[in-house]
């Protein structure tokens, strides 16, 4: 009994520990004297940008650490993001910012600056076999630009006396892929952030010479911390004078503006060379990733990433544990990467760091094949199916009020499907290339608006974690761009650019094809090896977490018994506690809550035999007491008259007859465990339940797969009762 | 003449409510007390509080030379020496007669299983039932449960034995055996002190009776004195009472 209530209470110990860690958890604040704190982008290579150790390098990371060396101060950088920067210096936050920010008039009003410590200009990039070297060869043509940049502003300035149109980037990287793929035939970008890439083996060159030309300083408030600044001013001209600088510019961009340097990329990737990470994906997101007639999961998404994973030389472990319990878990460092057709948002942004966009996708709305909706009026009063967490819900959600339509919301992308084709929902919104491609597999939808909320498909890691993986990722895929690998990944799913071709019919993983039988025993034939494993999973999860929660029932319903006030108390709180949180909430506290706070991971069927056991435990021992309570009180005092001790008491006399009381209640108990290993598919156990899902997401039939599954755990409940039963025989209460 | 039990103004509260309220007793070796008093006056709980089932608000209860109310001393030793008989026998609903009988022997004296036995053989046959030492307790009558139960208290070989309204749940046709079974105990010298409205058992039995009510003795004295000369008017319109019915 002692040895019991201590368990209990080093459980609950751990319990409070977390809510105080919450509560006093705060940044150690470090004074040390002379230290400035310098605000930074957040990657703005070569100027500042992580390295594969997580340290801040670049050529104003080099020189702002050079300056301070040299004049004997130091310096706490901080890469909050330039705009952030910025502010925070304006507000007085940080003492000053180096951050390749040009000196421009209207900052002059708000900073005092350095001296110009980097000349820049606009300069025109070209693919590495074009033979454009002068902007009058762009008439007619295409050019690429970033939004925001000097780049953009220098070529529209230009473009209606050069005659070419333009494009518009989000990222510097969609922009060179533009170029090298001949979209568009040349860019305009800042020289040294051009220099940079083409030294990290970009495929292009510069054309012309730098235009425009403007002076990065290094910025405080006005007024403010003079002598920060004339330290800053000293030291560089130090370092300019004694080599240093010109050795930490060369160090970046190499020794001139040709950019033809001798880095070549190594065939695998040694910062990531024989690790294996775990990346979450979606179950089913199609043509991005779903599982093929093997069960084997395959997509674009799944075949760039284990394409990349093979050049590189690292290995991955696919996890399809849905979209949103894949970006939780990433959140919370339960896995390694998420590559989900997630679109790139700046809400993602400030919790994951973000690839090159690997894929263009657009939000469209998609009803069924007979309806007349043709437009967003036409919603008012309606309801609208979207999926959890996708684009397609923000945009919903954000359009909602303004036509007047109610959202219904999804786990998965088949479920929303079904709902528009039964009727219940009148339009759906999804991203294009799934859309069409579910369409294509015989989805009997038909999508009805343009693109909108246009967005780039990025590979995830968590923000400031795994960044030789994201790198990785980054040049992989850089590679299989130029090489023409990426292009037949996403022609084998879509069909080479706007027509489905006959190649990539041929390539398809086939949903709707006709080669798979689709009665009941054809069905069960072809997936019988995932059922099994799936009625393994299941077996083994209710097993292991019967007898986990039993035990966990039994020590907290007798610990509510004993005659003493702490028992009781700790026996109900967790009772109460467990019994009031429901299940879903509680796994995905334990999966993915628990390991954001503590940075340990727990595999998935941990957490799930620890959900289980909690919640099934506080139910048993809910009955455990209450059967226990129910045996006459003059049993136990018949007993301890007799001077039988409380555990004897409890063991020979009351026990025997309270477990008579509780064997229906413990029956019961076991096949609602059963059941409830059902909910742990949200965490991503592929049990019975998910495996269903998983091949529904395939082969779309619903009803006859949900028939089998529902048959499997009629009879695993049939097998439990009748385990049950004989047990209680054999026992003879 | 020993003391068995003396009890020294013993007070015991329910939350605010005063059940007991100074009750001072002492019993010799061989003697029978029997407790009267109307419903609620506090006798199941005196007799409750003298093997701690209850544990007294205040006040001493010193047992065979032990004081109870020490915190140093077990109360699972004492109370194997305190025999128990309750209105509603409390026979172990999962166990059979003759375990019923042997389990607190086996448990706490380590006896032998066949020796605890043939004990509880030669108790029932005592008690009159030495047919059903492997009966089930639920085919057992009231009146052949409660001598069931007296002979579970005996088996433990109790210094003193107290019974709390041992008859009061019973048929009436069965009620003489259980008495039977107490006086023939009283004969052969048992301690007992019992709680019974069983007037014509307390005449011929009792050494002495106590009138209880409202958690004081207010008489006690011979049967002769209590039942023939009562002198305290609630003892008298309490007589009136139960001797009218
Ligand atoms: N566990 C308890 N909690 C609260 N009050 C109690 C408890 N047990 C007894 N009482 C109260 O104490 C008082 C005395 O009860 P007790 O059972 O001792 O009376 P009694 O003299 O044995 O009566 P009866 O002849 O009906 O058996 C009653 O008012 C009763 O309600
Ligand atoms: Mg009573």
């Amino acid at each position: 009994m002692k040895h019991h209530k201590l368990l209990l209470l080093s459980l609950i110990t751990c319990l409070l520990s977390f809510l105080t860690f919450f509560a006093v958890h705060a940044t150690p604040v470090q004074a040390a004297e002379k230290t400035y704190t310098i605000g930074t982008d957040v990657t703005y290579p070569p100027f500042e940008f992580a390295n594969k150790s997580n340290q801040y390098i670049g050529i104003d990371m080099d020189l702002m650490n050079a300056v301070a060396k040299i004049e004997g101060f130091k310096v706490n950088i901080k890469p909050l993001g330039f705009n952030a920067a910025v502010q925070s210096l304006e507000s007085g936050q940080i003492d000053g910012v180096i951050a390749g920010m040009t000196i421009t008039p209207e900052r002059q009003a708000k900073f005092d600056f350095s001296t110009p410590y980097y000349k820049t200009g606009v300069i025109m990039a070209v693919a590495k076999n074009s033979d454009i070297t002068s902007l009058s060869q762009l008439r007619g043509k295409r050019v690429a630009l970033k939004t925001g940049t000097a780049g953009a502003t220098y070529a529209n300035s230009l473009k209606d006396k050069y005659g070419f149109t333009t494009v518009t980037f989000d990222d510097s990287n969609n922009m060179y892929q533009d170029v090298t793929t001949g979209n568009s035939v040349a860019c305009f970008e800042d020289q040294p952030v051009m220099q940079y890439g083409i030294q990290q083996g970009l495929g292009l060159k510069i054309a012309t010479k730098p235009a425009n030309n403007g002076y990065y300083g290094f910025a405080v408030k006005k007024n403010a911390n003079q002598a920060l600044l004339k330290k800053f001013n000293a030291g560089f001209k130090k370092l300019k004078a004694n080599g240093t600088y010109d050795k930490i510019v060369k160090k970046y961009v190499g020794a001139n503006s040709s950019g033809e340097t001798t880095t070549t990329t190594p065939k695998t990737n040694p910062a990531v060379a024989g690790k294996t990470f775990n990346i979450g994906t979606d179950v089913t997101f199609p043509p991005f990733e779903f599982a093929n007639k093997q069960n084997q999961y395959v997509g674009i998404d799944m075949d760039l990433m284990r394409t990349i994973a093979k050049e590189q030389g690292f290995k991955v472990n696919i996890k399809p544990i849905g979209f949103s319990a894949a970006v939780q878990a990433l959140d919370s460092g339960q896995i390694d990467g998420v590559i989900a057709g997630m679109s790139i948002t700046p809400e993602r942004r400030q919790k994951f760091d973000f690839s090159t966009a690997y894929y263009q996708s657009g939000v469209v709305m998609a009803v069924a094949k007979k309806s007349n909706i043709q437009q967003l009026t036409q919603l008012n009063g309606k309801k609208v199916a979207v999926k959890t967490g996708s684009v397609g819900a923000d945009y919903a959600n954000s359009i909602k009020n303004r036509y007047g339509f109610k959202v219904v919301t999804f786990d998965d992308s088949d479920n929303m499907y079904q709902d528009v084709v039964t009727g219940n929902s009148t339009a759906c919104f999804e991203d294009q290339p799934v859309m069409q491609y579910g369409i294509r597999q015989g989805t009997k939808l038909k999508i009805v608006t343009k693109p909108v909320n246009k967005a780039g498909y990025g590979f995830a890691v968590k923000k400031g974690v795994n960044q030789d993986l994201l790198a990785a990722f980054n040049r992989g895929y850089q590679d299989l761009k130029a090489n023409g690998t990426y292009d037949k990944i996403k022609a084998k799913y879509l069909g080479t650019s706007t027509k489905a071709s006959t190649v990539a019919k041929s390539n398809q993983p086939a949903a709707t094809t006709d080669t798979e039988s689709r009665s009941f025993t054809g069905l069960i034939q072809q997936n019988k090896g995932a059922l099994w494993d799936g009625f393994k999973e299941t077996i083994l999860l209710t097993i292991v977490s019967i007898i986990f929660a039993t035990l966990f029932g039994i020590i907290v319903g007798l610990l509510g018994v004993v005659p003493n006030k702490v028992g009781q108390g700790i026996s109900s709180t967790l009772i109460y506690i467990f019994r009031g949180l429901p299940l879903l909430v509680l796994a995905l506290f334990i999966y993915t809550g628990i390991p954001s706070l503590t940075g340990q991971k727990i595999p998935a069927f941990i957490a799930g035999v620890l959900t289980l056991t909690f919640n099934e435990g506080a139910y048993t021992a809910a009955f455990v007491k209450g059967g226990i309570e129910a045996v006459d009180p003059g049993q136990m005092e018949a007993a301890r008259s007799l001077g039988l001790p409380f555990g004897k008491a409890m063991g020979k006399v009351i026990l025997p007859q309270g477990i008579r009381i509780m064997i229906p209640s413990f029956i019961n108990q076991f096949i609602i465990t059963l059941k409830d290993t059902s909910i742990l598919s949200v965490i991503g156990l592929l049990e019975l339940t998910q495996t269903g899902k998983i091949i529904i997401a395939r082969n779309l039939e619903g009803f006859k797969i949900w028939a089998i599954i529902s048959i499997i755990y009629l009879i695993i409940i049939t097998l439990l009762t009748w385990l049950s039963n004989w047990v209680q025989r054999r026992i003879k209460l | 003449m020993s003391l068995k039990l003396q009890v020294t103004d013993l007070k015991k509260n329910f939350g605010s409510n005063p059940v007991l309220k100074g009750i001072s007793l002492d019993v010799n070796d061989n003697e029978v007390v029997v407790i009267i008093g109307p419903s609620g006056s506090g006798k199941s709980t005196l007799l409750r509080c003298l093997n701690h089932l209850e544990v007294p608000n205040s006040g001493k209860v010193v047992i065979d030379n032990v004081d109870i109310s020490d915190p140093k001393t077990d109360i699972n030793v004492v109370r194997q020496n305190i025999g128990m008989v309750f209105q509603h026998f409390n026979l172990f609903k999962n166990l059979s007669v003759a375990d019923n009988i042997t389990l607190a022997p086996i448990a706490l004296k380590h006896e032998d299983k066949a020796v605890a036995t043939e004990q509880a053989k030669e108790l029932l046959t005592t008690v009159g039932l030495a047919e059903k030492l492997n009966a089930k307790v639920q085919s057992l009558s009231g009146g052949q449960q409660q001598r069931v139960a007296i002979a579970r208290a005996l088996a433990m070989n109790p210094k003193i034995m107290l019974f709390d309204e041992p008859t009061s749940a019973l048929d009436p046709e069965m009620v003489g055996d259980v008495l039977a079974v107490m006086k023939d105990l009283a004969k052969k010298g048992m301690t007992m002190v019992v709680v019974t409205h069983e007037m014509g058992f307390a005449k011929e039995v009792a050494d002495r009776v106590l009138f209880v009510d409202d958690g004081q003795i207010l008489e006690e004295g011979t049967p002769d004195h209590i039942f023939e000369h009562p002198e305290n008017p609630c003892l008298k319109s309490f007589l009136d009472k139960i001797l009218n019915v």
